[in-house]
């Protein structure tokens, strides 16, 4: 008997078909297909998100440019010198809550253990932190999303439905900056500035 | 059995996307059964894993093995919070199913819950190695033991010496 052989039985039953569901879910949340039935509406939010995206830019930076940079941790020219005030990663917990981090930055001291706690608080929505030096990492869609190499990947949790929080322990870091990033939702990040 | 899907970086059309999940999600969903035993679960998961790849499709280089993972990590994450990780169960799905499949679901709830994973993804749903360590969380000579131990423990159980 091969090892497949073993298995066969296994073949004999057929899931529920979920792709209807799967369909609707997703064109929920336009920008993921593009057959024609979704371009348009696609094409429309994309255009109307970029003008209401220039809008708020252009007044941030006159309004509020030192705390823009802040906030923007995930912005491909921001500089190390350009984040501060970040907590302390030991004294501040990961808070995860309407699909996206609470906190913009973290900072961690260099040589030492220390433990990351995520608190996913979106009931059902399945989220985990991960964590990666940025330079390991792309940033794209104008730094508005990261994604880095599983290889790259130092430390991260189980990708787990909230409400739920899990802790995971880092071992000693170099100096740098690091992201720290949902691993089912590319746009949910931010930087851990280990010093 | 071959992958039967490799997709790379890129938007997929919708149609794309559904012949992925005619493709992929039957091994899918049977592999999470015979790791985890709850078809719904499963079928929660597979779906989840679906629609989260969809939406995170421009930073995915290989969908296939994205969902995979993601799927896998969903049904652990679910049956975790329902504290029944590790309890697998004979459900009524396989009433109407080939009748060695109640030994075989009976054999793999003998060994270790880390055997039956590994040695499921490997044999059933062919996954390489180095992405059982990426979905599982482990080594990759963890994985090669629990493959070896799992292997042996499920043919002895089933008594199969060839």
């Amino acid at each position: 008997m091969t090892r497949r052989d073993l298995f066969r039985p296994l073949d004999s039953i057929e899931p529920p078909d979920r792709w209807a569901e799967i369909e609707q879910r997703t064109a929920q949340a336009p920008g993921t297909f593009s057959s024609p039935r979704h371009l348009a509406r696609t094409i429309g939010l994309i255009a109307a998100s970029f003008a209401v995206t220039v809008g708020l830019v252009a007044m941030l930076v006159v309004a509020f440019r030192p705390a823009r940079r802040e906030a923007h941790p995930g912005d491909d020219s921001a500089t190390p010198s350009a984040i501060t005030n970040c907590p302390d990663v030991r004294s501040t917990p990961l808070v995860l809550r309407d699909d996206g981090f609470e906190v913009a930055c973290l900072s961690a001291p260099a040589g030492e253990r220390f433990d990351l706690r995520l608190e996913n608080r979106d009931d059902g929505i399945p989220h985990n932190v991960s964590l990666a030096a940025v330079q390991d990492c792309d940033s794209f869609e104008g730094g508005s999303m990261v994604t880095c190499p599983e290889e790259s990947v130092i430390a991260q949790t189980e990708l787990q439905a909230g409400s739920v929080i899990s802790i995971i322990e880092i071992l000693p870091l170099q100096p740098g900056e690091y992201y720290f990033y949902c691993i089912a939702h590319p746009a949910e990040f931010g930087r851990l500035l280990v010093t | 059995m071959e992958s039967t899907t490799e997709v790379a970086w890129g938007s997929l059309t919708l149609d794309e996307w559904e012949r992925l999940y005619r493709a992929e999600n039957p091994r899918i969903w049977r592999a999470l059964v015979a790791s985890y035993g709850d078809p719904e679960v499963a079928a929660d998961a597979a779906a989840e894993a679906f629609v989260q790849a969809i939406g995170s499709a421009t930073t995915i280089r290989d969908a296939a093995s994205w969902i995979w993972k993601a799927a896998f990590k969903i049904a652990a994450g679910e049956l975790q919070r329902r504290g029944t990780l590790d309890e697998l169960k004979h459900q009524e799905v396989y009433e109407m199913a080939d009748p060695e499949l109640p030994r075989l679901i009976e054999a793999l709830r003998q060994i270790t819950p880390s055997q039956r994973m590994v040695v499921v993804l490997h044999d059933y749903a062919d996954r390489p190695t180095e992405e059982i360590s990426a979905i599982l969380d482990m080594k990759l000579p963890t994985i090669h033991v629990h493959l070896s131990q799992g292997r042996k423990r499920l043919r002895d159980i089933l008594g199969d010496t060839r």
